[in-house]
């Protein structure tokens, strides 16, 4: 620290001039960053759920859907139909959609008096009331239409465009939702939603990042109460989250929802070290000229403010484990943003510090309620540090006994609240309709064997019998309906060809119409077949649920049976997420236990620092499990904050203890002086972090809330434990060892 | 000067005489394929973009007159062995054995695939016997030294591409490679004709490859036997017939 000290005072224009060019050329590369919100892109490429999902869309096209649904009184009125028919038109110049099934375009096996053909339902639009009135009675009779085109009772009609797989399903989503301009349209499906967070997302951050820079603005003014105090710290973070975004640049990198929260992460985190170098170096400076003040500060708060970034940083950094990729980017440049902040503090503010004239301090700051509040408190924790460590444990037991309690969620619904668009849209696919997003199940054999046929008919019966499904759809109903129209008309013959021969000859028959209308149900060589069913509750335990009987179904029917689909992976993420965080919170605690270990030089100081953040961590769990907010995308980051920041409060009080020690001071009395001399740091910075992630409260998505009082919770336990557990259980160990 | 002038002298000459034998290569490269009446025997192996696998055999015999006539028969695998389609004209039927019934299908399934694969009907019939000179007006891009390289342009936008470009053998006056592009001039489908041979005179591709560049799929047509002095007798082109199966 002292040749750092040295260093900065022998250059100090030097190091401001490159600091402040480096920050153009990054801000000039943050420009780059683009946002994504594919779910896909949360996983790495050889996830054997994300090759099940690619394999059946490279085999059977598309299984990724956008659902838009119209409303209207009645759907088969001639104005409905032509907004139908010009939808469909829409979404089909749009590049990126493969198909669109929809009312007036679906297809259908038509039996006619001659023979058979593959044709639109609807080939022109009825010209009176008599002949909507025929198509409409004709449509809803008919359990292929009724249902999946249109609603039950008419009154809704559903578009179903199907995505190339090898598109960009957020920017067809884009697409697809400029291409409505009219009213009761509605759109739905994970592309969709995808788009409209990130979106929204986007807006909620420029909304609320000012928020988060006022209010820590304010803090800062009232604890040093002047200019400076508030621009350095500012500074820093400004600098640290613009090196940051203008890497994520430089490397290619994406936003995603989850590393969106980070530059509200490093401004709310980043002060931090500022507040200890300036706290340190206003107490200094009213003594020494400024080299000498730098020096002092440098030496007496550099090791901790060094510390307390590096256990944050391993914090972050404890993510790159993750088999989530968007949680390994986040860790990575989380960490890389607090280095970046801690390297500003440590040599930026002290180089600008040196041309700053500094004000007289406020006489007034060093006495006050707020010091003999402090004052009171160390007293006490020093009389009778069992009870405080009663008290303490039990608030904390309380809280972590929710923790069997936690529930994951990786339903991206839930990032919508009930009352806005992209839900109500949901809920009225999923009501009225059997639901947006699909599962795929893929079945090996011979297929044209009657057996077979059958095998799957049942298969399908049974998965519709759960009720978690809509009507499946497969390549049997296609032979059932061929076999119908093939046989006059007759309902009675629409059943499986009774043999072989009949079976390929219909698909040899459809193959001439229409080589493409078979390619979603059978491989060309007729040795994998999809079934397809729509999900009617996406939610975890509704996933759960499916997942568990189509396992017990596809087992009983033997055979070759892969199951997949979109919400196959939102399934797959959540169980990722639960592994993820169990190994990054392990590492993070280990790392945080070597690191204050090798930096405080001591063993009591490390054991209870990791410790204490522990139970802040398993606290939070427990109130989320209390409180039923579940681990999702965003929520999931809470532990790796926690664990890297809030460890820094102990660190401080544990090094202001040591300080006092190594200058003779009794352990009683060193716990007085470690408590007031920086408890007042701490709470100024746990006031501006809490308060800055208090501000997710104004979000719009639900889970920024959660992880924004979530977060707040954690420090505040945090700091709350490192000011009264921490030094009882030091002197409750210092009495012990007096007695001993 | 002088050496410039007979250069931009020959270019003229060059180019007007290229315009004229657009038509020509297409004329005799028509006369080349068409035949009045052929039997062919082929087998039809589809290849999807995943690189699955169907094969079929067919027999086709074809007779062309006021109206043109083609029947199919599949030969193999068992399973459809028997099926038969009946072309007159704008008209088609099918046998389905299984069925045992002949049915007739839509006329515009003429514009659908042809037997499922990723030829269409027009595209076989060309061929065959329309040849392209009827429906296209050629342009000669330029002369290479085994072949020459055309330019086709439908008459009509019904025909569903916007043009093609012909790689025409100089020496057979066959076509080597035909990439068909879609209205909006993207390339849509590469014809490869391969494995050329004599057969009763005429020079004839043994073996063609049709991959579809969008669905990334292919379809590899062999001709196991061809015979164009077949023995054909015109009530092969009747319902009556193509309902009795073998």
């Amino acid at each position: 620290m002292l040749a750092l000290s040295r260093f900065i005072q022998r250059r100090p224009l030097a190091i401001l001039i490159i600091i402040l060019s480096l920050t153009i050329f990054f801000a000039l590369n943050a420009r780059k960053v683009t946002m994504t919100t594919d779910v896909r892109d949360f996983f790495p490429g050889d996830h054997p759920e994300v090759k099940a999902y690619d394999e059946i869309a490279d085999t059977f096209g598309g299984t990724e859907y956008i659902m838009v649904a119209t409303e209207g009184e009645d759907v088969f009125q001639k104005e409905s139909l032509e907004l139908i028919q010009s939808l469909t038109e829409r979404f089909e110049s749009i590049p990126g959609v493969d198909r669109v099934r929809s009312l007036t375009n679906v297809e259908e096996v038509k039996g006619t008096a001659w023979g058979i053909e593959l044709s639109s339902l609807l080939e022109e639009l009825p010209r009176d009331e008599e002949e909507a009135a025929r198509f409409r009675s004709r449509v809803l009779q008919d359990d292929f239409y009724a249902g999946s085109v249109v609603s039950g009772d008419g009154k809704l009609s559903l578009l179903a465009l199907e995505l190339d797989p090898q598109a960009n399903a957020v920017e067809v989503a884009d697409g697809v939702l400029g291409a409505i301009n009219e009213e009761r349209v509605y759109a739905t499906g994970t592309p969709v939603l995808n788009s409209l967070l990130a979106k929204s997302m986007k807006e909620d951050l420029i909304r609320l990042i000012p928020l988060v820079v006022l209010l820590i603005a304010l803090v800062l003014y009232l604890y040093f109460h002047n200019l400076w105090g508030v621009l350095l710290p500012f500074l820093t973070v400004i600098i640290s989250t613009i090196w940051t975004m203008g890497s994520m640049g430089l490397s290619g990198r994406q936003m995603t929802p989850l590393n969106s929260v980070m530059p509200v992460i490093l401004i709310t985190l980043g002060n931090a070290y500022g507040i200890h170098i300036l706290s340190r170096f206003y107490d200094e400076a009213s003594r020494e000229d400024p080299g000498k003040a730098i020096e002092n500060t440098l030496v007496s708060v550099g090791t901790a403010v060094l510390m307390a970034g590096t256990t944050t940083i391993a914090g972050f950094l404890s993510n790159s484990t993750s088999t989530i990729v968007q949680m390994r980017e986040f860790g990575f440049f989380t960490g890389f943003g607090i280095l970046i902040a801690l390297g500003i503090s440590l040599i930026f503010i002290p180089a600008v510090l040196l041309y700053v004239k500094v004000p007289n301090r406020d006489a007034s700051r060093e006495s006050g309620v707020f010091r003999n509040i402090l004052l009171r408190m160390a007293q006490l924790t020093v009389a009778a540090p069992g009870r405080v460590i009663i008290v303490m444990l039990l608030a904390a037991g309380i809280f972590t006994l929710g923790v069997p309690l936690l529930t994951t969620n990786s339903n991206l619904f839930n990032f919508f609240d009930h009352d806005t668009q992209p839900r109500i849209a949901y809920e009225l696919v999923k009501s009225s309709f059997s639901g947006s997003e699909s599962l795929e199940l893929v079945i090996e054999g011979d297929i044209l064997e009657p057996e077979v046929l059958r095998s799957i008919e049942s298969l399908q019966d049974e998965l519709e019998a759960t009720g978690l499904t809509g009507k499946p759809i497969s390549i049997v109903d296609v032979l059932k309906r061929v076999n119908m129209a093939l046989n006059d008309g007759d309902p009675a013959h629409k059943e499986i060809p009774a043999s072989r021969e009949l079976a390929a000859q219909y698909l040899l028959l459809l193959e001439m119409s229409d080589p493409d209308f078979l390619t979603r149900f059978i491989t060309v060589d007729y040795s994998q077949a999809r079934i397809q069913a729509m999900v009617k509750d996406t939610s975890p335990e509704g996933l759960a649920s499916l997942f568990d009987q189509v396992d017990a179904l596809t087992k009983e029917h033997g055979g070759n049976v892969t199951t997949t689909g979109m919400v196959k992976l939102l399934d797959a993420l959540a169980a990722m997420i639960i592994r993820g965080q169990i190994s990054s919170l392990t590492l993070s605690l280990i790392a945080v236990f070597l690191l204050v270990r090798w930096l405080t030089n001591s063993w009591e100081g490390s054991l209870l620092s990791t410790l204490l953040i522990t139970l802040s961590t398993a606290a939070t769990f427990g109130f989320m499990g209390w409180t039923g907010v579940a681990l999702d995308m965003v929520t999931v980051l809470i532990s790796s904050i926690g664990i890297g920041v809030g460890v820094d409060y102990s660190v401080h009080v544990y090094s202001g203890y040591q300080e006092a020690r190594k200058k003779g001071k009794e352990p009683a009395d060193a716990i007085i002086a470690a408590i007031c001399q920086r408890g007042k740091a701490i709470i100024c910075n746990a006031a501006a972090v809490i308060g800055g992630f208090l501000i997710f409260l104004f979000s719009s998505f639900p889970p920024l809330r959660y992880f924004g009082s979530l977060v707040s919770f954690t420090m505040f336990f945090a700091a709350l434990f490192s000011l009264t557990l921490l030094p009882a259980l030091i002197m409750a160990r210092a009495k012990r060892s007096m007695v001993g | 000067m002088k050496r410039l002038l007979v250069l931009g002298l020959l270019v003229v000459l060059a180019s007007s005489a290229s315009a004229a034998s657009g038509d020509e290569i297409l004329a005799r490269l028509d006369e080349t394929m068409q035949s009045g009446s052929r039997e062919i025997v082929q087998q039809m192996t589809l290849i999807s973009a995943k690189g699955q696998e169907r094969t079929r055999q067919i027999q086709m015999w074809s007779s062309r007159g006021e109206t043109d006539r083609m029947l199919v028969r599949f030969l193999s695998p068992a399973d459809v062995a028997g099926t038969g389609l009946l072309s007159v004209g704008d008209d088609m039927w099918l046998y389905l054995p299984a069925l045992g019934r002949v049915r007739r299908i839509a006329g515009h399934a003429k514009k659908g695939s042809f037997m499922g694969t990723d030829l269409s009907y027009e595209d076989m019939e060309e061929f065959g016997s329309t040849g392209f000179a009827a429906g296209y007006s050629p342009e000669l891009i330029r002369t290479e030294q085994e072949s020459y390289l055309l330019r086709l342009t439908p008459h009509s936008q019904d025909r569903g591409y916007q043009h093609l470009k012909m790689q025409v053998c100089r020496e057979r006056f066959l076509p080597l490679r035909i990439e068909y592009y879609a209205p909006d001039g993207s390339l849509v489908k590469v014809l490869t004709t391969m494995d050329f041979q004599q057969v009763q005179g005429r020079p004839t591709a043994g073996k063609l490859i049709m991959e579809d560049v969008v669905k990334g799929s292919k379809t590899v047509l062999e001709q196991l036997k061809v015979d164009f002095e077949p023995d054909i007798n015109e009530e092969m082109f009747s319902t009556r017939y193509l309902e009795r199966g073998r």
